[in-house]
């Protein structure tokens, strides 16, 4: 019954459209990314049919309208999108969301916010699920390495790597200031205003301030059931966040180049509601909790110099402050834990670019980076951690053959309160080639390959966490072989208008991988380089254009084949098997209709059957999920040039209930309503 | 529509459908696997169970059984028999304990103790207790340590405490505060030891042992001993030896001994300690250090000799077995056999194992359990099977529904699987054939050496579907993945046949599976093997075997027990061995000559180190009874592979009746013959298996 209703719906989002002509554009804009931090207008009605540039490196990108009608709370549901992506998702709107690209591990993934890498050097993992949708303009996957040359170190620096690009101010010719409020409330008891506001001082400098409040109970009811057998539901507590962001940002032009700099700020308070496991319900309150208040400002400068000669200039520092509390006054049960963590990060990155010939271009960029880590932990190490970055870059661009070639340099010191604790210096070349051909000159065919081998340093956790961490790590490396290709079609008299498909086979090693192995009881265990994992997958994604009449559609396809195989130790009963969590089978589909001053989206994610440890046996058998999402949204155009767009959400439309995570439940049917006006 | 249309909608489509998931999950039934030989003459201890953790978070503490009597390992055998018990067994399962006729297991980070029968393993009650450990009882009275005492004003200085419950009503009748995070305990005379750790108030260890005088339910004193205390074991001298964790960093663990008439400690020996056991008046102690710089563990297995209190043995394993152990976690000693259990954990997110050692520290057997396999409690009653929902949508009953005739050859298994009772008659023991492997009860019957046989049949046809295996054989056959595949592998030959005549009785045509030595001999991957060591390896369509009545029955081993000859001018004697000593020869028969016919295959039995000590049964290609692991390929059988008296393959739509006999002669050292053993057969198509066949 279920499965019939689902197809049900896809006829009807597929027969649904109607008939006459609007613009629709927004899906295709996504194009330029590997320069957005030049150009970026997607919030006005843009072009029609324009080409999207084909990316050298199997790229990702979800921007501006397209991005905004998806039903999505965080940048961690965007990213469920794309193809080549898991999301480990531990629940509600609170729970922890990481995000590992093509099985390497989430400590592979930079993550970049407006073009600065986000920095956690205590446990290397950014949850994605706090980064808001509502400032936020673009989101883009990259495997590999952005193509583009003219960059910082750091972006040559990981084995994958996610870009979150935020608004930038957009006047009209006439308007000096801008102003949008919004509001979202719905199910889990959510209530989440914000507002922007962008004042253009003059044409050499512009200023966007934007602060908003997120308070969610986090209570959700959730089911298990076995056949024959028991039959519980039960409601998910202490999942409560209540979090305010605030930015502000300066953004400035000057002669050949621009600059801005931006002072980011985010405070939290959350539960923790552990995972879902036998207890005598309801007696146990599970209150563990987290406070998180992370600051950083950064600041960006580029300039070109001549026709030949390119300068940029980023620089960050971030303070992190994170505080744990598990009181046995609270829950019984519970250990006393109550820490208290402070990083700081400093960054400084200098990117020079010099264009040799038209085709021709080469770069040199180097970064320095300073980490601290404070913990109120008993024989706590207090770890320092110098990272020297050096890139050298070089480009060929010939109408139909591209090629990048790049070397990174990477030094590592540790410094430890104490002698003898740190970790001995670390110094590391890693190499990357990309390649891109288009055999025919009117086609819109491309193929391209990269080769990458990178490594990540063990985390200061890793390294130094009283106990646990081994300072006798070793980095763990990953090596990517990568083909594939992309090839677009424009369509006239066709109900399909443009199609565009891109499809990359690759094949992936991560050596000496870093994983938590016990010593000798549930209370010790340590990091090893114990790992061996080999990882060939296909990633497919395609867009396809409609135009039934007036009603304008867009559909995204994503597929993903992983076999990813852990092959640490031939003479285990479980060498070879899938590694935990990573479906053999997964992608998503995204309609979205236009029409007139109507939009509709519909949504379908899906995750395969999985195994939830490399013992692939039954009694780990992940069940396949996959959930349907649905939105409407209207825009009213108000005389005083006002609009006021009403969305109505309903998520995970079959209630299914499914984990992403073992022993934590996702929620079931859930409602949202989104005002959002713009004056 | 243009074709580029179509293909999306085919494949929106394809998406959708690929994106089906049974809705609601089955519970999973345990996976059982036969480890070892049976033991029809097993003691007062039945067997064991073992409690795995299941890593912290993941809800997968689970309970295995292992029965001495048919040498089967069964995992997870939990949620069959609890189907209603929400969320199986719980978050990390610390301690088991047999006490009376129920089993008890702590269940730690579920906050509770579960109550089951013992001869059930069905649930009878929880009692939640906060962060409960361990389990003790004395007089009707369970004691549970916990270390959720009660919450004090500086949070970090919360004591631990000792609950008593009524083992009669499962509730909790009173509480005494010990010291920080409290372990193990030990009942001595009246008073109740418990060993404090204090494992949340790094680096500030408990040091203690709390004594609680159990008729006032009140601490005592306490004992200073050593920081981080966590396993009990009183010896029958007064002394309660007492392990300390050390801090894992400099401080190393170590073992002490308490008098227990002057609670001052007498004793200190500098012997890591990870998990300990008594047994008499030995202590089995593992230890386990790990070296971060070498990423290395170093792991010894000492006895202690509680006489002399002193370290008397480092090695307790002797056949260098121990290196196959990544990360030692239980440890258990059978009481009557002196065998050695030692669980290893592996890298806790994986199924752990369990090893098996005899008294002398050599393995028996391995398998694989549930993850992080620590705490086992031996049993005096033997499991009974679970009472399982016929799994058959319709009426068809898939297992065995009648037993015809059941004439095994002389073996040391036969009057024992199943047992002969004075004054049986053969249709007696028919019926306890039945009972034992008809209608998925499992159990097991033994055909005795070659020849010996078993007639059933079932409530319906069994049909010859094309392409598939047809019905599977399960037997006690297990197989090591050495090259060439062997182990207990004691093939029995089978033949089907079709009520040609209606009558419902076993008179008709019968025809013979030809497996894969019926085909060609040579093709046996032990062949060569078998051959060089000089075995027998003919295979004889026309063979024919009597067995004679011994004159008088010996009560010790005798060499020359039960004579036989064949038609191949082979002559013999069965041994009678020292482990099973009831009369060989089928006690409900009353003739002094047993004669049998039919194939016989190649002797498959190799003493592979020549000592005689270590008898490999090599396996079969396929085709054959009791030849493969129950739940190996192997099993399965395809109708398509019968042939007739002349060899033919012949054609049949299904089969009514099954005869199985044993195809080996052959006396393998004192492992005694080789004895096809049947435990049950199953009809794929009724129970919706689809094996593809060869």
């Amino acid at each position: 019954m279920k499965r019939s209703l689902h197809t049900l719906l896809f006829i009807i989002a597929l027969t649904y459209a109607g008939a006459t002509r609007a613009q629709y554009a927004e899906g295709n804009r996504l194009s330029d990314h590997s320069i957005t931090d030049t150009v970026h207008r997607i919030d006005a009605v843009v072009t029609t049919a324009q080409r999207r540039a084909a990316e050298t490196v199997p790229a990702q990108v979800l921007a501006g309208q397209e991005l905004k009608r998806l039903n999505v709370v965080s940048v961690a549901d965007a990213i469920r999108y794309f193809s080549g992506i898991q999301i480990k998702d531990y629940g509600g709107v609170g729970g922890l969301k990481t995000v590992n690209i093509r099985s390497m591990g989430t400590q592979h993934v930079g993550v970049f916010y407006d073009g600065v890498q986000l920095g956690n050097a205590q446990n290397g993992q950014i949850d994605l699920g706090r980064f808001s949708m509502d400032n936020m303009e673009a989101i883009s996957v990259y495997n590999g390495q952005k193509s583009n040359i003219f960059q910082s170190a750091k972006d040559f620096a990981s084995a994958g790597a996610v870009y979150m690009t935020t608004r930038r101010p957009v006047f009209d010719s006439t308007k000096r200031n801008n102003l949008r409020l919004s509001f979202k409330t719905g199910s889990f008891g959510t209530a989440n205003p914000a507002a922007l506001w962008e004042h253009r001082f003059n044409d050499k400098l512009d200023a966007q301030v934007s602060a908003e409040y997120l308070y969610t109970t986090g209570r959700y009811k959730f089911s298990y059931r076995k056949l024959d057998g028991y039959d519980t539901t039960e409601v998910r507590r202490n999942g409560d966040v209540s979090a305010v962001r605030a930015e502000a940002g300066l953004f400035g032009r000057i002669q050949n180049g621009g600059w801005r700099a931006k002072i980011y700020y985010y405070d939290s308070e959350r539960g923790y509601p552990g995972a879902s496991v036998r207890e005598e319900p309801g007696k146990f309150r599970h209150e563990d909790r987290q406070w998180d208040r992370n600051l950083f400002a950064q600041g960006s400068l580029r300039k070109h110099f001549g026709k030949r000669y390119s300068l940029m200039v980023n620089a960050k520092y971030a303070y992190d402050f994170l505080h744990y509390l598990s009181d046995p006054r609270e829950d019984v049960s519970t250990m006393y834990v109550d820490n208290r963590y402070h990083q700081q990060e400093g960054y400084l990155s200098v990117a020079n670019e010099l264009r040799i010939k038209d085709w021709w271009r080469a770069s040199l960029s180097a970064d320095v980076q300073l980490n601290t880590l404070t913990a109120d932990l008993t024989d706590f190490a207090y770890p320092t951690r110098l990272t020297v970055l050096g890139a050298a870059a070089t480009a060929i661009d010939f109408e139909r053959f591209k090629m990048q070639a790049s070397l990174l340099y990477t030094f590592i010191h540790d410094h430890t309160r104490y002698v003898g604790a740190a970790a001995g210096d670390r110094d590391e070349w890693t190499p990357t080639v990309i390649a891109q051909y288009k055999p025919f000159k009117n086609e819109e065919l491309s193929l391209r390959a990269f080769y990458k081998r990178i490594f990540r340093m063990p985390t200061l956790n890793d390294l130094y966490y009283t106990f646990i961490g081994n300072k006798y790590l070793d980095p763990e490396y990953t090596t990517q072989y990568n083909i594939g290709a992309v090839w677009g079609r424009n369509f006239r008299r066709s109900i399909v208008r443009r199609v565009e498909v891109q499809a990359d086979a690759y094949f992936n090693q991560v050596k000496d991988k870093i994983i938590a192995m016990p010593t000798s009881n549930q209370f010790q265990w340590t990091m090893l380089n114990l790992g061996y994992v080999e990882i060939v997958g296909v990633d497919a994604a395609a867009q396809l254009q409609w135009q039934f009449g007036p009603v304008a559609v867009n559909t995204r396809l994503s597929y993903t084949y992983q076999e990813a195989e852990d092959r640490t130790d031939p003479e285990s009963e479980w060498y070879g098997g899938q590694i935990p969590y990573i479906p053999w089978h997964s992608g998503s589909v995204v309609v979205g209709a236009v029409w007139r001053d109507w939009d509709l989206n519909y949504s379908f994610i899906y995750t395969g059957e999985r195994y939830e440890s490399r013992a692939n046996t039954p009694a780990n058998h992940a069940q396949p999920w996959y959930t349907s999402d649905l939105s409407l949204s209207r825009n009213i155009r108000f005389r005083n040039r006002s609009s006021l767009r009403v969305t109505v959400e309903v998520n995970n439309i079959f209630n299914q209930q499914y984990e992403v995570v073992q022993c934590y439940p996702m929620p079931g049917t859930n409602f949202k309503l989104k005002l959002n006006w713009t004056l | 529509m243009r074709t580029i249309d179509k293909l999306f909608v085919i494949s929106i489509l394809a998406l959708t459908l690929v994106g089906c998931r049974d809705n609601i999950e089955p519970i999973l039934p345990p996976d059982q696997t036969i480890v070892t030989y049976p033991d029809p003459m097993v003691g007062d201890v039945k067997g064991f169970f073992l409690l795995n953790e299941g890593n912290m978070g993941s809800n997968k503490a689970t309970l295995d059984y292992f029965d001495y009597e048919s040498g089967e390992y069964s995992c997870n055998i939990f949620p069959q028999r609890n189907p209603h018990v929400v969320k199986e067994l719980g978050d990390v399962g610390n301690d088991l304990q047999v006490y009376g006729e129920r089993l008890y297991a702590v269940i730690n980070c579920s906050n509770l103790v579960e109550v089951m029968d013992l001869s059930t393993a069905e649930h009878i009650g929880a009692i939640s207790i906060a962060n409960c450990r361990y389990i003790t009882f004395d007089k009707g009275f369970a004691y549970v340590s916990s270390y959720a005492g009660p919450v004090q004003v500086d949070p970090t200085a919360r004591p631990g405490k000792v609950v008593k419950i009524d083992t009669a009503t499962l509730s909790i009748v009173g509480e005494c505060v010990v010291g920080y995070q409290p372990e193990e305990m030990a009942v001595v005379g009246d008073r109740l030891y418990v060993a404090n750790s204090g494992g949340y108030r790094v680096p500030n260890y408990d040091t203690t042992v709390s004594v609680i005088d159990l008729a006032t339910f009140t601490e005592l004193k306490r004992i200073e001993v050593a920081i981080n205390l966590h396993r009990l074991e009183l010896d029958r001298y007064g002394y309660l030896w007492v392990s300390s964790r050390g801090d894992y960093n400099g401080k190393q663990s170590a073992l002490y001994a308490i008098d227990t008439r002057t609670d001052q400690v007498a004793t200190k020996l500098d012997l890591p300690v990870g998990n300990m056991t008594r047994v008499g008046d030995s202590l089995y102690v593992y230890s386990n250090a790990f070296d971060k710089q070498a990423q290395k563990h170093s792991i010894s297995y000492a006895i202690i000799n509680l006489a002399t209190r002193e370290v008397v043995d480092r090695h307790f394993i002797k056949d260098g077995t121990e290196s196959q152990i990544v990360l030692p976690y239980g440890v258990a000693v059978n009481p009557e056999t002196r065998e050695i259990l030692v669980t290893d954990a592996g890298d806790y997110v994986t199924p752990g194992k369990l090893h098996c050692y005899n008294a002398d520290g050599v393995r028996q057997w391995s398998v694989t359990t549930g993850d992080i396999p620590a705490h086992i409690a031996f049993t005096h009653r033997k499991l009974k099977p679970a009472t399982i929902i016929n799994p058959d949508q319709n009426d068809t009953n898939p297992y065995i529904t009648s037993v015809f005739d059941y004439r095994p050859a002389a073996g040391q298994f036969v009057n024992v699987l199943p047992k002969y009772e004075a004054g049986d008659t053969q249709q007696k023991m028919n019926a306890k054939v039945l009972a034992a492997i008809g209608n998925n009860a499992r159990s097991q019957i033994s055909l005795g050496g070659f020849g010996g046989y078993v007639v059933v049949g079932f409530d319906h046809t069994i049909p010859n579907v094309s392409g598939l295996r047809d019905f599977r054989v399960l037997g006690n056959a297990f197989c090591n993945p050495t090259t060439p595949v062997g182990g207990s592998c004691e093939p029995g030959i089978i033949m089907v046949a079709r009520d040609a005549n209606g009558n419902g009785l076993p008179d008709d045509e019968w025809y013979e599976i030809a497996g894969s030595a019926h085909r060609d001999v040579k093709s046996e991957a032990f062949y060569q093997l078998a051959h060089k060591a000089g075995l027998d390896v003919a295979f004889y369509t026309d063979y024919q075997i009597t067995y004679y009545r011994p004159t008088s029955e010996p009560d010790e081993p005798t060499e020359q027990y039960i004579r036989w000859t064949d038609n191949k001018q082979g002559e013999g004697y069965l041994v009678k061995n020292s482990v099973h000593l009831q009369p060989y020869f089928p006690q409900w028969i009353t003739d002094n000559e047993l004669t049998f016919s039919g194939s016989r295959l190649p002797q498959n039995g190799i003493d592979t180190n020549g000592t005689g000590q270590n008898f490999v049964l090599y396996k079969f290609g396929y085709g054959y009874a009791d030849n493969d692991a129950n739940t190996g390929v192997e099993c399965s059988i395809d109708i398509d592979w019968a042939v007739d008296s002349e060899g033919k393959a012949v054609s049949l739509r299904g089969i009514d009746f099954i005869k199985i006999y044993s195809g080996v002669n052959q006396q393998n050292g004192w492992i005694g013959e080789c004895s096809t053993e049947i435990s049950g057969i199953e009809d794929l198509h009724a129970l919706g298996e689809r094996i593809a066949t060869r």
